[in-house]
């Protein structure tokens, strides 16, 4: 829209432009965010939502959000600049203004609607079982919530949506009695191939330590104490650096 | 992981990794050093300026051979550590080491030598060439504390961890002797 120059020419700087960055960031970020935020709540939380009160709580935002953000545009082409929290009454903007206040009302009513439903269900919502929306992909196979390892066996891939293929779901069950492919030593993870992901080999990550951030917290220090003319404290903080690299490297992992 | 089912072929390890990426990112520094050089160079009527005299070349060349024959030790060292032969792999890298720290001291003593000769903040050229120069001895420090630490850890026994610190330092110290050769050509390039 405001690629053409006229047009952004014409509305530059007024509440036209506010009404527009609101308007496509409530529909292309805020309303994702908070379908994503009911979509894996039974997946993170192990517990339902209310459907219902989910339901109104939607229409209640939405209805919000247009009365809020739609006005802006009106009331940006009748000449209302962006930036100003008052202006002479009788210009022809009260009206817009006054629904736009009632909109932000609704809105937050909408939101707080949300989260309380969010919050009511984290603590009384029914379980949710491991796979309360159909889903067709992969965390919908594991419990809700996921343990920490997600899976003890490599999950088997063929498609798009392996929730769905049963065949590949009960390979999974075989292996794991059988103990096929189970991650049991330290931390792995498993590469695929690049064109056909294919299981292909398997990564050693690195083991937990605390070392790193102590050693992140020593150079920065370093260099701090560099920028600002300390050059002891410096040499002394590089000294502490070399002492926690020696000491992250010298335990190391036992031999496989 | 389990598995009698399929051949495991254990992927490089991420210090291996690790020092590609670190490889990587000191490459683009000495690739901007260079440019930046050669960018001076080609703004300048008299290169190096009047007063500051032509870079050396024999003992500049001499010592990157030098320092590059210390590719072969290592490489050497760690073979025998592949093997879990500690005892050869400390003797290896020591003489490795040994080199490299001769080189050092030699780098150093004509690094002041120049410093007594010009200045690296009275000219461009001065100011690239003691940067350029400098960066490259600093990388050779770290590559020497890497030989000093791992001369050390093997000195007890060869484990597979540091056999992967060896072979990722020994990586660190191909991409030195290569840019010793770069960095040793630039630097004399005025007197070619």
């Amino acid at each position: 829209m405001f690629a053409a120059i006229p047009f952004d020419q014409a509305t530059t700087d007024t509440y036209f432009v506010v009404a527009h960055f609101h308007f496509i960031i409530f529909g292309a970020a805020v309303f994702p965010l908070l379908g994503g935020l009911y979509y894996w709540f039974p997946k993170v939380t192990g517990r339902m939502y209310h459907e219902r009160w989910g339901q109104a709580s939607f229409w209640v935002t939405f209805v919000g959000t247009i009365v809020t953000f739609f006005p802006m545009h009106i009331v940006g082409l009748l000449g209302m600049t962006r930036r100003v929290y008052t202006y002479e009454p009788n210009l022809g903007w009260d009206a817009y203004n006054l629904t736009e206040t009632i909109g932000a009302f609704v809105l937050t009513a909408g939101l707080l609607m949300i989260f309380g439903n969010l919050l009511w269900s984290r603590f009384r919502g029914p379980p949710s079982g491991p796979d309360p929306l159909y889903g067709g992909t992969l965390e919908w196979a594991t419990t809700s919530p996921p343990p920490h390892y997600n899976f003890a066996v490599i999950p088997t891939v063929s498609s798009p949506y392996p929730n769905w293929d049963r065949e590949d779901r009960q390979e999974d069950v075989r292996r794991f009695e059988r103990g096929l492919l189970v991650f049991e030593t330290g931390h792995e993870t498993p590469a695929s191939t690049v064109r056909d992901g294919y299981l292909d080999e398997v990564l050693e990550m690195p083991s937990e330590s605390g070392l790193p951030i102590v050693l992140a917290f020593a150079v920065s220090l370093v260099f701090i104490m560099l920028l600002t003319t300390h050059y002891v404290i410096a040499g002394v903080f590089l000294g502490v650096a070399g002492l926690v690299l020696a000491a992250w490297h010298a335990r190391e992992p036992a031999e496989g | 992981m389990s598995s009698a089912s399929y051949a495991q072929r254990v992927a490089r390890p991420n210090g291996w990794w690790g020092m590609a990426v670190f490889v990587a990112t000191e490459a683009t520094l000495f690739g901007t050093l260079i440019g930046s050089y050669f960018d001076l160079r080609f703004k300048a009527h008299h290169w190096p300026p009047e007063g500051v005299p032509d870079p050396k070349v024999a003992v500049p060349l001499i010592l990157t051979a030098v320092l590059v024959a210390t590719s072969l030790p290592m490489q050497l060292s760690v073979r025998f550590a592949r093997r879990r032969l500690a005892g050869l792999t400390c003797l290896a890298l020591l003489v490795a080491l040994v080199v490299q720290c001769g080189y050092l001291a030699m780098q150093i003593h004509l690094y002041v030598d120049d410093l007594h000769h010009f200045s690296p903040s009275e000219t461009a050229y001065g100011s690239i060439y003691f940067t350029l120069v400098g960066a490259h001895h600093a990388h050779v420090f770290v590559g020497i504390l890497l030989n000093a630490w791992l001369l050390l850890r093997f000195a007890t026994a060869a484990t597979a961890y540091r056999v992967v610190g060896l072979q990722s330092t020994t990586f660190y110290w191909h991409f030195v002797n290569v840019l010793a050769v770069i960095v040793t050509v630039v630097q004399i390039s005025p007197s070619l």
